[in-house]
């Protein structure tokens, strides 16, 4: 089971996109590749009537996630080659690049995008939580770079006790996999399942 | 479509394997029920002519798993895939396909040295039978994943069971009539065994992509995908309904290995589209 | 897709002669070979874009190993560990090492470095950040643009060498040879010479820029000083309009609250402002706004025409309203406030001069000039400016008008504040002073959680700079004159142009500075009118340009002189938000290729004029940094050392007060700390202005007036025309600061260059989100990707400014970088004579 998890708040993140960069800088991340993603979800109309005057109920929140390093893990699951693991000391679910065959499995199971092959290196890539960090006691990156102090990072715990498991669309129910991630969400956080609303940033999520 | 050309090595795969694979069920039939071990027991040169020439749904399974091998990022690795074994149905489905091949590759080393005797022939080419029907369903199976709702039903199972069927029935009677050996079993309970296979290898592949179909067209998040693979769908159906006809044929009819190369030619294609399709339906519960 | 700068290649690569050794001891010695791999240009948007609302994954995962090697493509070598060019270096650091620095872009944020240093590259960049709960924690955290640093560090466009423009080629084409040092000084310096024998100090000009920020950043202006001037410019291309209006208005006293200070408002009201997304840092408006939101118990409205990132998760905070249209609605606010008697007449009386005829000055008096004459509809136009007439104007319903009135009217603390989308307009003054309105009406100035109505002030640390010294020309132009001046300088009046401190120029531009900005052109307005003017050399006679990179703006240079960033230097600054931090930023390894350090560069132009000495007062730019400081500290004892400064690499300091208020002073005692206007009060009318208007030309469109009114754009939601029915308006975008970072494929990437678009314009167009769409105007043509929104209101379509101009000049022109400013009207503010960039009028249509 896992041991750590991440924490989201929703109610600060302005959808900037820093922990994504500081995440690919780290990581040394080329085009096509961020271990992190910000969604923007919208829904709702601003429309004008007849005479000019404007009503809207546009709704827009943000969430942004890289791995949630699950408790029932289905990338872990259905992986071929075990590659796909939880590190023995941290819980972090981590790939053995060594093993890895870049089947792409995980990257089709997984619901949050987590995994991904990346075939110039002939493996799957993925956040590990700055696996590397925490075992030298130190914070994952992203956590450090918010500029709104949106991310947090701790044992599962800690989390449970500031936010609730993340269930809100676009992300999954979270009864798939467990997720250990836990946030606060905004006013504007919409159900699972929500069907009025949009991902609008396809073009800015890897 | 851009999910299903996104997998093309995959698409090839699963043609390719299930639909050589599935020669070995109507070879079986024809070495269990069309007596063909008797009314060809005259006839060894015709016997060692389909050993020989089983080659080429062997090399079919092959040229699928090659084409597997370039989905991977590191084949060189690949043998890694039988690390997950019981718990990965990713596992489950190389060791079944990896067993299959072995049997296969057996039946088909020994009868080339000239040591395999009837009993044998029939015992090895009837596990690569069974082999190749779990071989076809642990190929549907792998992709019954809980947070893939489009490919988590029994269709995905079902429609590779019906290609095995209907496109390995194809290829198994091209093997039977390159060796001029079909019109001597195609009398008897072979005929009928044999026709019944293709129906339900039909029925199975089109219920099986179809219902994948439906499944997705009810999902809202994939109605672009659903509205893009119809005319795949429609062309997948209709060739598979015209190989079906081109695998009767030739067991109600003289035999002619035109039409059963087309009809090899026509079920390839089919059922390359109708993964193409599968694939296309792609869509995750989640992002 | 950028098409490559260097069309003419640079001399294949050698390891180069050592350079003319500057005076300055601690320069290194040259550790560069000039062999930096070449890298590819990465696949561009365009081709994603295409793929529509598909997600992402689908086609990024086509092509399996063939879609890797497209990737691998624009990965450098692939042998390398680290994926961005590195330059072999002699002497190499194999250890890694820490240092600190500062971002110096321009941005208040001016945020921490933390860089990774090995082998003399910069392997990653973090930032100063602790691991608390506390978001009061001063932590000057650096933004997404801050992280690629290296993506931009190691950017294909960099500039590496000294250029000059290719023989038979026009400023613009972009086509440089590489030269010597001395070549280029040569040239610089014998021109500037020759024109100013020639001209006279009054052409040479020194652009506006606003690329780089630090105690010893900019130097031009010293070096020019010396020869004895330049044309100089008031304003600046953000607060042109709000800042030439404000000393009417507050008199020097126009500094306004610290955001905090809304922590105590009951109602916060927020005009054209995107804290969030226009000074990103972790100290700085972004993480103070964010800060203040989760505590403040006030209401809050943001009143934009976009739903802006301020407003993502809190939704219920947007007053959605037309763009350019604020001053309408702050006048119906007005007439129902008054209508209503929540005004607070006392206030006004005691502390404001105008509102009433009561308040008038003698020479106004009995006029109906007043304030409320205008709102009432006694004066003026005579129309009564009440919710219903402002309905078709603003967009928002004349209830809510009415219900906001009431909010604001038995809402106190109210908290006001304006940003500078406001008043980048053509009714620009005259709505920057409108916002100014609302707290005034109700008094709430100078106590604890109200503000002044103008843009948020900050508690800072403020390092002394290096002196420009004083400028013998008192000459000044508006900041957006400089096209113009270069165009028709001596047609240029005192009364009508916005010329300063003479009648008229005597000149025009004849020599031009562009240091580290992209203003002749990117930043610009009108782009095609300023390409056609830039490009006859016979105008403007020489144009030295000296930046980091490649963009748009340098093509138009007659000499380029590679620069450095700040943060590959020794370098200095201070900032802050509602907190205040200063950073002493350290040198990660020496210059690379031939790039110098601007202080260098100067200097060597100082020497071939003659006036080095005066220039470097004889101390290298670590003296000067030194120096400097140490006549900060001299003032500010508890400032630290600047040994401990560059250790600890960033300095933190929270406001003792809390939080700054606006006019706190004067509330107490408006006689005792009477403001410096001309009535020692608050003008609601201004005689002073009034006088202005007396004595210079208007066009009639501009609709001038000695009090805050609303006054319809030139290109607006009310004169919208069949041909360009749209209005057309910018903003800040996450992924660049201006044009700064607008060529990293990295950032790239994951910001598109997007026209956001409201369905009810995009579906008669046959518009979705991912189609490329053509948007123009009289002023040019530009195409760039659909975002069909419903945050954006009908009638108004948007995009980020700064993308990068992309277009060919000597062709089609059709600009298909996505930049705004190819559409923007360059014609001046009223008053300011200032960029009215937001003033535009457009079509689009789907293309393909």
């Amino acid at each position: 089971m896992s041991i750590y998890g991440f924490y989201f708040d929703g109610t600060r993140c302005t959808a900037c996109k820093t922990c994504v960069y500081a995440c690919k800088d780290k990581n040394d991340l080329n085009l096509g590749f961020a271990y992190r993603r910000v969604f923007e979800y919208t829904g709702g109309d601003t429309t004008r009537d007849g005479a000019g005057a404007i009503s809207s109920d546009c709704f827009t929140y943000s969430v942004s996630v890289s791995c949630n390093h699950c408790d029932n893990a289905v990338c872990i699951e259905v992986c071929p080659t075990a590659a796909m693991h939880r590190d023995p000391q941290t819980g972090l679910i981590c790939v053995d690049s060594s093993v890895c065959i870049g089947c792409g499995y995980c990257a089709l199971s997984c619901p949050y995008r987590a995994p991904k092959v990346d075939r110039a290196k002939g493996h799957s890539v993925k956040c590990d939580g700055c696996n590397d960090l925490i075992k030298d006691d130190k914070a994952p990156v992203c956590i450090l770079a918010c500029p709104t102090r949106a991310l947090g990072f701790g044992k599962i715990s800690e989390l449970q006790a500031k936010g609730e498991q993340v269930n809100i669309a676009p992300l999954p129910e979270k009864d798939y996999t467990l997720p250990n991630m836990y946030i606060k969400p905004s006013k504007d956080a919409r159900p699972v399942g929500t069907d009025n609303a949009f991902i609008a940033n396809p073009l800015e999520v890897l | 479509m851009e999910h299903a050309f996104a997998e093309l090595p995959l698409a090839t795969f699963s043609t390719l394997s299930s639909l050589g694979a599935g020669a070995f069920v109507v070879l079986a039939l024809a070495f269990l029920s069309g007596s063909l071990g008797d009314s060809l027991a005259g006839s060894p040169e015709k016997l060692k002519k389909i050993d020989r020439l089983a080659i080429i749904p062997i090399l079919l399974v092959g040229a699928g798993f090659i084409a597997a091998m370039f989905h991977l990022a590191t084949p060189q690795n690949a043998l890694n895939a039988l690390n997950g074994i019981g718990r990965s149905p990713l596992t489950n489905e190389v060791v079944v396909g990896l067993a299959f091949m072995v049997v296969a590759l057996v039946y088909w080393v020994v009868a080339l040295i000239g040591k395999l005797g009837a009993g044998a022939r029939k015992i090895l080419v009837s596990v690569a039978a069974v082999l190749a029907i779990a071989f076809a369903l642990f190929i549907g199976i792998a992709y019954m994943i809980p947070t893939i709702p489009t490919w988590n039903t029994l269709f995905a199972p079902i429609s590779i069971l019906g290609y095995c069927l209907l496109g390995g029935g194809l290829f198994g009677l091209l093997v039977l009539q390159a060796a001029d050996a079909l019109k001597d079993i195609s009398t008897g309970p072979f005929k009928a065994f044999t026709i019944s296979l293709s129906l339900i290898g039909a029925a199975a592949a089109i219920i099986g992509i179809g219902g994948q179909y439906l499944v997705a067209s009810g999902i809202e998040a994939a109605s672009h995908q659903v509205a893009a693979a119809w005319p795949w769908l429609i062309g997948s159906i209709a060739g598979l309904v015209l190989a079906l006809g081109l695998a009767i044929i030739p067991l109600i009819r003289k035999p002619s290995l035109g039409i059963i190369s087309l009809g090899c030619l026509v079920v390839l294609c089919s059922v390359f589209v109708g993964r193409l399709v599968f694939y296309a339906l792609y869509i995750t519960v989640g992002v | 897709m950028e098409k490559p700068i260097l069309e003419t290649p640079p001399t294949p690569p050698t390891p180069p002669e050592p350079p003319t050794p500057p005076t300055p001891q601690d320069l290194p010695t040259p550790t560069t070979q000039a062999t930096a791999p070449t890298q590819n240009a990465a696949p561009t948007q365009a081709s994603d874009a295409k793929e529509g609302m598909l997600s992402r994954r689908t086609v990024l995962k086509a092509g399996g190993a063939l879609g890797a090697l497209a990737l691998a493509g624009g990965v450098c070598g692939g042998v390398l560990p680290r994926f961005f060019s590195t330059t072999p270096t002699a002497v190499a650091d194999p250890e890694e090492k820490i240092v600190w620095n500062h971002c110096a872009i321009n941005c208040p944020g001016r945020c921490s470095l933390k860089l990774h240093v090995k082998d003399d590259e910069i392997v990653q960049v973090e930032t100063y950040a602790i691991n608390d709960d506390d978001i009061d924690s001063v932590q000057p955290r650096a933004c997404l643009r801050g992280r690629s640093y290296r993506a931009w560090v190691y950017d294909p466009n960099r500039i590496n060498y000294p250029l000059k423009r290719a023989e038979g080629t026009k400023r613009g084409e972009g086509k440089f040879t590489q030269i010597s040092w001395d070549e280029a000084i040569e040239l610089v310096s014998s021109n500037l010479k020759r024109v100013i024998s020639t001209y006279g100090n009054e052409s040479v000009y020194i652009n506006y820029a606003t690329g780089v920020s630090a105690t010893t950043g900019r130097t031009w202006p010293r070096l020019i000083n010396i020869l004895g001037g330049y044309l100089g410019y008031y304003g600046t291309y953000s607060t042109a309009e709000i800042n030439w209006i404000t000393p009417y208005i507050y008199g020097n006293s126009s500094a306004g609250s610290t955001i905090n200070a809304a922590n105590e408002a009951a109602l916060i009201l927020i005009f054209g402002s995107s804290p969030c997304e226009t000074r990103q840092g972790g100290a700085v408006s972004n993480h103070d706004y964010v800060a203040m939101r989760e505590k403040t118990k006030g209401k809050i409205y943001l009143i934009d025409y976009r739903h802006s990132d301020s407003m993502i998760g809190h939704s219920d905070t947007w007053l959605p309203i037309n763009p350019g249209t604020d001053a309408a609605l702050v006048s119906a606010l007005a007439y129902e406030l008054i209508n209503t008697n929540l005004v607070d007449l006392d206030f006004l009386h005691t502390y404001c001069q105008g509102f009433d005829e009561e308040s008038m000055p003698e020479s106004a008096k009995g006029r109906n000039l007043s304030y409320k004459d205008y709102i009432m509809g006694t004066g003026y136009d005579r129309i009564a400016k009440t919710p219903q007439w402002a309905e078709p104007i603003t967009g928002i319903p004349a209830g809510r008008i009415k219900e906001l009135a009431r909010e604001i009217g038995t809402t106190k603390p109210l908290f006001v504040l304006q940003g500078w989308g406001s008043q980048r307009r053509s009714n620009g003054e005259l709505t920057a002073w409108s916002i100014c309105m609302l707290p005034l009406l109700t008094g709430q100035i100078g106590l604890p959680g109200t503000n002044n109505g103008l843009r948020e002030g900050s508690y800072a640390i403020n390092l002394d700079s290096i002196p420009a010294g004083d400028n013998p020309v008192k000459t000044q132009i508006s900041v957006f004159s400089m096209a113009d001046a270069i165009d028709r300088g001596p047609e240029m009046t005192e009364k009508r142009d916005g010329v300063k401190n003479a009648e008229r120029l005597k000149t025009g531009i004849k020599f031009v500075v562009n240091y580290a900005g992209n203003c002749i052109t990117n930043q610009n307005s009108d782009i095609n009118w300023v390409h056609d003017i830039m490009a006859d050399d016979t105008k403007c006679e020489f144009v030295v340009g000296s930046d980091i990179v490649m963009c748009d703006s340098m093509k138009y240079c007659d000499v380029i002189l590679p620069d450095i960033f700040r943060l590959e230097q020794e370098s200095m600054i201070g900032t802050g938000g509602d907190a205040a931090y200063m950073i002493a930023g350290s040198r990660p390894y020496g210059p690379k290729y031939e790039r110098k350090s601007a202080y260098e560069a100067i200097t060597l132009v100082a020497r071939a004029m003659g006036v080095e000495k005066d220039f470097t007062d004889g101390k290298t730019e670590a003296d000067w940094i030194k120096s400097l400081y140490e006549t900060t500290r001299s003032k500010d004892a508890s400032l630290p050392t600047l040994e401990t400064a560059r250790e600890k690499g960033v300095f933190t300091r929270k406001n003792p007060k809390g939080c700054n208020i606006a006019l706190e002073a004067y509330r107490k005692d408006p006689v005792e700390n009477a403001l410096t206007t001309q009535s020692g009060k608050i003008d609601i009318y201004s005689e002073k202005l009034a006088e202005y208007i007396a004595a210079h030309e208007f066009l009639p469109d501009d609709k001038v007036t000695a009090i805050p009114t609303y006054v319809p754009e030139w290109y607006g939601v009310e004169t919208t025309t069949g041909q360009f029915p749209l209005a057309l308006s910018g903003f800040h975008y996450r992924s660049r600061t201006h044009s700064s970072w607008g060529g990293v494929a990295w950032l790239k990437e994951l910001n598109p260059q997007e026209l956001w678009i409201n369905k009810a314009d995009a579906e008669p167009r046959g518009i979705i989100s991912g189609d490329t769409v053509r948007v123009s105007n009289q002023f040019g043509v530009m195409e760039l990707l659909a975002r069909v929104t419903p945050r954006i209101v009908p009638g108004t379509v948007a995009t980020s400014q700064g993308a990068w101009h992309d277009a060919d000049m000597s062709g089609d022109r059709i600009d298909r970088g996505g930049n705004y400013n190819t559409l923007a009207t360059h014609r001046p503010s009223p008053f300011a004579k200032g960029n009215a960039q937001h003033t535009n009028i457009c079509q689009v249509e789907k293309l393909g």
